[in-house]
């Protein structure tokens, strides 16, 4: 209640600011716009972490400065499952009815604009989901009206206010009128509350909420256009906090100008990220990095494991959750805290099912106080570091019964080095022999290297995905499968970092070394924050970038926003 | 709901015990004139056993096939196509390429570990053709119990509106139901009051629409048409339950607690969302139908057939096309016989309702293909079953062999089945149809 009164309370705000101013052969993708991918960043020395250059200044071309050959197109971006229930939530105090469709995800990111829509297969999801949060909401808290006499007045300042909230927006008086036309057959049908519902729920359904709109002023084709200052304000404010403009930002698009210099971007930018909003928005970056967005979700065969319950799974999920939250506010938000992470937080449950052989050999075990509450408890630091050493993490990718070292390379080349692995062709398939059923994963794997047609990627692939091999497909240490040792002994190979490991411990290590790494990262957040791919002319963005984050104590959160004040952000090309 | 597929018999029980069509079914049972044919398409994953699936020259049996082959009813109407080839490249592997492009017809969109279709599917190319005046002109439904971590959400459908445009795969039989059975206020006039509120919450959102999609260039505004479509097609949905005033006729409720992600909950989801089908297409709720029967290059495990192994990787690729290992590949026939069934059960129950020209079945064409040829990746002799007559369009029966023919032949000739012109399909527009047809 008193959170709905804050919010009322704020809009009283906004309306009195509004009344004022209105590598492997054949193997590794071959792209065009390589250069500009991760593996570029293992060239080059570091940026002596002295000087801490922006970009801007490293390029040159601050906002309103030199321009990139590569514009995003004029575009609308549906709000993402994530972003929509987020929305919903803040304007009405509840969240939305679940969705029973997920989103498509492109590198792990649910923000890709293309991949985005709304069609005859998710519409009623947003109908019904409108349809709900109206009958749902608290009117007389989030629409209070003191004179009933004069209920159209108070109809029409809830509409004002909250339209303005749900867009990212001054609304025109013209659209109010529009609006207000379902106004009164609802007052009529079911008084004043009903016509309050009426109008919340045509707000909730309007494209206006439902996408992001990127337009900026009319032009001719194949133009370069500014996006407006609120326009400005809402992509500033998504990029680095998932969602709407606040307050202050909104009052600073309306304001009209100030909002297009570079200075007062930063200034915002730097505020955003270290909202909760804006370290959620990071969480919600490197869950889809690292591939693990709901632990929930991810299913072990039942016969075989058991123990592997709703509970252990929503636990896991929990671990990940105190895990990046400790990384991105104690741990400084650097790559580093991500990667190399020393603890991990876990309960009685998650350490007797998953994590008790870690600290088999220690003389000290982690002590919790009941079965449930969470403890900050040390790795076995020969085991497991970061997040890579976490056991969702792990087990989400594993398939459902055993481990697949192909799977975990695959998804660590292509997230963490930006180099995908180009499925071989169908013509030259030659799946696995079957082997010993009773052998160890391993020893099934390697047999893919005995074709000569296989080692070309498989040389490169497996080696990776074996060094992780004393992790089984729950995320349980294990030294033996099948009553045989297993052997951990990995590589890299073709990377900026290659060398033996043996262990998520080992491995962290390496990749907290890596250049590539680094600049790949910088790649992957400028996926997910344009919401699309990197092209050959982003190279002038994403080259600074990754020259900018070279240094280990540069923050995610630096980068991000560094990665907003970039040259085109705020730009937008018309469709030729 | 029981494990029958509803019949027009049940329906008019679920009506109220009489045989007075109510005012809903009458119209939805009243197929207008030149309604041309209702399209399924099912869609297994991890390929077949090629030696098992085509029916033995001489017998005329298949190991996979029979419960189709020794029903006389479906094997009069059954038309096997043989050497077709999805010759696309690019983007994901051959299990995503069965799903983003045998139907699209053109090159996949994407990154190369997030492949998307590129390009309408075909039953998009086909609602755009026929506008079919129903109220779900399309429907893609399917049963994709997860199995392992949600990170293929782009092998979750072949239906797309353009593309990387996926339309989701309705999964939930709960939802569906709900969807196609909508509840409707049985005070009448309490009932046109809301739908008055409903119209202008969506009429208020086309408004927007109109007036967003003239600031947008022709790529983003097919976007916004798709959005339009939708809002419109809903809308059609609300005034018909609302016709139906209550009268609707529906099946009984599905019985609650069935986990939806639970693999060995296949069965039983497949049969739910296999009897809501039939009663979309035999009520003319809907003409279009896509089906996934799990996620292209999913990994269930079958334990409903006592198989307990990884489909994908522990079965489809250790099978060999001699079939060296008969345990395997005695597995991988389980599974397409499984499939078999399915279908066989489906089309019996769609012939089970008579219409004014033959049966449901007569007036339809019901497609089961696979992503893959076989366990191997193979895009090449891809098994291509086809029931039904389409309205009288697709007469052939057996096996059509006339060696290699391309995908997009084969959309041509369901385009020229489905009563619509066409020379060829996607980037290939003078591919013509299948040779032989």
């Amino acid at each position: 209640m008193y959170r709905l009164w804050g919010l009322v309370r704020r809009r009283v705000l906004w309306v009195g600011a509004f009344a004022l101013t209105g590598a492997c052969a054949g193997g590794e993708q071959e792209r065009g716009d390589s250069a500009v991918g991760g593996s570029s960043g293992a060239a080059g020395a570091a940026t002596g972490g002295a000087t801490m250059a922006s970009p801007v200044e490293v390029s040159g071309a601050g906002a309103g400065g030199a321009r990139c050959a590569t514009v995003t197109e004029r575009r609308l971006r549906r709000l993402s499952g994530s972003e929509y229930s987020h929305a919903v939530g803040e304007l009405t105090g509840s969240a939305p009815a679940a969705f029973s469709l997920p989103d498509p995800t492109v590198h792990g990111f649910d923000t890709n604009a293309d991949a985005l829509g709304i069609s005859s297969g998710n519409f009623e999801d947003y109908a019904i989901s409108a349809e709900l949060a109206a009958s749902e909401v608290d009117v007389a808290a989030l629409a209070p009206c003191a004179s009933p006499m004069d209920s159209k007045s108070c109809a029409r300042s809830f509409l004002e206010v909250f339209a303005t909230q749900a867009f990212g927006r001054l609304v025109h008086e013209e659209e109010v009128a529009s609006w207000m036309s379902a106004y009164e057959p609802a007052r009529a049908l079911g008084g004043y509350e009903l016509g309050v519902r009426t109008l919340l729920q045509n707000v909730l359904l309007s494209p206006y909420f439902l996408y992001r709109v990127e337009l900026g002023a009319e032009a001719q084709p194949s133009a370069e256009v500014e996006l407006s200052p609120e326009e400005t304000a809402n992509v500033l404010a998504f990029a680095l906090t998932g969602q709407r403009p606040d307050a202050e930002l909104l009052a600073l698009a309306l304001q009209g100008g100030e909002l297009l210099e570079a200075e007062t971007r930063r200034s915002q930018a730097n505020r955003l990220i270290r909202s909760e909003a804006g370290r959620r928005q990071l969480t919600r970056f490197l869950r889809g990095l690292f591939g693990i967005q709901d632990l929930r979700a991810v299913n072990k065969e039942p016969v075989r494991f058991p123990m592997y319950t709703p509970r252990i799974k929503e636990e896991l999920d929990t671990e990940i959750a105190l895990f990046l939250e400790h990384a991105l506010s104690t741990g400084g938000g650097t790559l580093d805290a991500v990667l190399g992470g020393t603890h991990t937080f876990i309960n009685q449950n998650l350490y007797d099912t998953l994590y008790a052989a870690d600290y088999a050999e220690q003389p000290d075990k982690p002590v919790f106080p009941d079965a449930g509450t969470f403890v900050q408890v040390p790795f076995n630091p020969r085991l497991r570091r970061g997040l890579l050493g976490l056991a969702g993490f792990l087990a989400a990718h594993s398939p459902i019964h055993r481990t697949s070292p192909v799977d975990r390379a695959v998804t660590l080349r292509a997230r963490l080095f930006c180099a995908p692995m180009q499925p071989p062709p169908g013509l030259m398939f030659n799946p696995p022999p079957p082997g010993d059923p009773e052998g160890t994963t391993r020893k099934k794997f390697e047999q893919h290297t005995q074709d000569k047609s296989c080692q070309a990627c498989h040389r490169v692939i497996d080696p990776l995905g074996f060094g992780l091999e004393m992790i089984d497909t729950l995320g349980r240490y294990r030294t033996t499968e099948n009553q045989l040792p297993v052997d951990s002994s990995g590589a890299l190979l073709a990377t900026d970092v290659d060398g033996p490991f043996a262990g998520p411990a080992e491995l962290a290590a390496r990749l907290m070394e890596s250049q590539q790494v680094r600049a790949c990262v910088v790649t992957q957040l400028f996926r997910f924050m344009e919401g699309r791919d990197e092209r050959q002319g982003d190279a002038c963005v994403l080259e600074p970038l990754q020259q900018y984050f070279k240094p280990r104590e540069r923050s995610l959160a630096d980068l991000a926003v560094e990665m907003v004040l970039s040259p085109n952000f705020f730009r937008r090309r018309t469709e030729p | 709901m029981s494990g029958n597929a509803f019949g027009r018999r049940d329906l008019l029980r679920a009506a109220g015990l009489t045989l007075l069509v109510p005012a809903f079914l009458r119209d939805a049972f009243a197929v207008p004139e030149n309604a041309g044919a209702r399209l399924v398409i099912f869609m297994q994953p991890n390929g077949t056993h090629q030696r098992a699936f085509w029916p033995d020259p001489t017998t005329g049996r298949s190991p996979i096939l029979d419960p189709l082959l020794t029903d006389a009813a479906l094997a009069r109407k059954l038309l096997l196509i043989r050497g077709v080839v999805n010759t696309t490249v690019g983007f994901g592997n051959e299990h995503d390429r069965g799903f983003n492009s045998l139907w699209t017809g053109v090159l996949p969109s994407g990154t190369p570990d997030d492949a998307f279709g590129g390009g309408p599917s075909i039953d998009q190319v086909l609602r755009a053709a026929l506008k079919p005046a129903v109220l779900f002109p399309t429907l893609n439904a399917g049963v994709l119990a997860a199995d392992v971590a949600p990170k293929n959400g782009h092998r979750r459908s072949f239906s797309y509106v353009d593309s990387m445009q996926q339309i989701p795969t309705q999964t939930d039989p709960y939802r569906l139901y709900a969807a196609l059975f909508r509840q409707v206020e049985s005070d009448p006039q309490r009932a046109t009051q809301e739908l008055a509120l409903r119209r202008s919450a969506l009429d208020a959102s086309a408004r927007d629409l109109t007036t967003l999609s003239a600031r947008l260039g022709p790529a983003q505004r097919r976007k916004l048409d798709a959005h339009t479509t939708a809002l419109r097609e809903y809308e059609a949905r609300l005034s018909q339950s609302l016709e139906a005033s209550g009268a609707c006729s529906k099946p009984a409720a599905i019985a609650p607690g069935i986990d939806l992600v639970l693999e060995d909950n296949v069965p039983q989801l497949t049969q739910l969302m296999l009897d809501l089908v039939v009663v979309s297409l035999s009520c003319n709720l809907t003409r279009l139908v896509t089906f996934p029967f799990g996620m292209c290059g999913n990994q269930w495990f079958y334990r409903w057939l006592n198989i307990a192994r990884d489909n994908h990787s522990d079965i489809a690729h250790l099978d060999t096309e001699e079939g060296l290992d008969p345990v395997i590949t005695g597995y991988m026939v389980q599974i397409s016989r499984f499939w078999s069934e399915q279908v066989a059960r489906f089309c019996s129950a769609l012939d089970a309702i008579p219409e004014e020209t033959g049966s449901v079945l007569d007036n339809s064409l019901v497609i089961w293909a696979n992503e893959n040829g076989n366990g191997s990746h193979s895009l090449s002799n891809l098994p291509i079953a086809c029931i039904g007559r389409a309205a009288g369009r697709q007469t052939l029966t057996g096996v059509l062999d006339r060696g290699t023919q391309t995908h997009h032949q084969l959309n041509t000739s369901v385009l020229r089945w489905m009563g619509v012109h066409a020379d060829g399909y996607g980037d290939q527009p003078n591919s013509g149809g299948l040779t032989g047809t």
